[in-house]
């Protein structure tokens, strides 16, 4: 997984609504990159809401977010609609920015081999250079531990 | 190494809500929250499983009330209460079968039916007097990198599939005949 210090990856894919989006784009301001192992998972998982509720507080702290996980441009756009989720959601269906990012796990359960997302967190700065990694992601306040270090910046 | 798996931070202990032998093979533990819709669904599956894996399996509960459930924490406060005169199963069951009528006089109603006394527990919810225990467990599952609710480990592993009956059985069987996960 990459740490802080390592200069934000040239990778991109297409958004919910089928932009391409690269995360060298967002150089200028503040980025968070957050990643996810699959878009509307069937549980109460807060983390995506927190951040769409604190998106302008965010924004007031010129601050970006991209949220990443493997799930199809269609899969993203049903789990933006359904949760109102106001920002890009990045279809990596060819796993460009998990590998470039480490974020990849291969777990072996019950006989069963599969290939997953760690639930992770980064924070780059201005100049692509990433400032803050949460390597494992609960489920609460993780929205307003990351907008403080991003207010800290 | 790193495996990706996700492993109960918190052992089970003696302050823990069990249910089933101190020795089974098997231990489920729940992180929920007594308001979330997806741990209702959840809620007939594990007392089937029990019914059908008997002394093989033992179930524990570990409150974690989330903030976007306005009823859960008090709902989960009522619980340890009930815990206090050795009613959590009970009220844990009461809750999950009337997860939506979690008002504080619905919690109330609900120590009355199970002769809990409710001026007591009006007191304690006003006064938080069980908040403490139950933000230790979720603390517990904070710790753990729950991924949301419910979240269930089957012997201290996260189980990270769909919680349906099918999925948690094939699993519990997977540890019954090889002992571990892989």
């Amino acid at each position: 997984m990459l740490e802080a210090g390592a200069k934000v990856p040239d990778v991109g894919a297409s958004d919910q609504d089928g932009n391409r989006v690269t995360l060298r784009g967002f150089q200028g301001h503040k980025l968070v990159v957050y990643f996810y192992p699959k878009a509307d998972t069937p549980g109460c998982t807060a983390e995506s809401q927190t951040f769409r509720d604190l998106k302008d507080q965010f924004a007031a702290a010129d601050a970006e977010i991209v949220g990443v996980s493997r799930d199809t441009v269609e899969s993203q756009k049903k789990f933006a609609d359904k949760y109102g989720l106001n920002f890009p959601l990045l279809a990596d269906t060819s796993s460009a920015i998990c590998d470039a990012f480490g974020v990849i796990v291969e777990k072996n359960m019950y006989g069963k081999k599969s290939i997953g997302i760690q639930r992770s967190t980064f924070l780059i700065d201005p100049d692509g250079t990433i400032v803050k990694v949460w390597p494992r992601v609960s489920v609460e306040g993780h929205g307003k531990a990351v907008l403080e270090a991003v207010r800290s910046r | 190494m790193d495996d990706g798996l996700i492993r109960l931070a918190v052992p089970v202990g003696p302050d823990d809500h069990v249910r089933g032998p101190h020795d089974a093979p098997v231990t489920l533990v729940e992180y929920g929250d007594f308001e979330c819709p997806y741990c209702g669904l959840a809620y007939p599956v594990v007392k089937q499983l029990e019914r059908d894996y008997g002394d093989r399996l033992r179930i524990v509960f570990r409150s974690f009330p989330l903030e976007q459930h306005a009823h859960a924490e008090a709902a989960s406060e009522a619980a340890e209460f009930a815990a206090d005169a050795d009613r959590f199963w009970e009220m844990h069951d009461t809750l999950f079968e009337h997860q939506r009528a979690l008002d504080v006089s619905n919690l109330l109603e609900y120590a009355r039916h199970l002769k809990l006394d409710p001026e007591a527990l009006a007191v304690a919810l006003r006064e938080h007097t069980y908040a403490a225990i139950v933000e230790e467990q979720k603390e517990g599952g904070d710790e753990s990198g729950i991924p949301g609710t419910p979240a269930f480990f089957l012997n201290d592993v996260l189980f990270e599939d769909e919680a349906s009956y099918e999925n948690l059985s094939g699993a519990i069987d997977y540890l019954l005949k090889h002992g571990s996960v892989r």
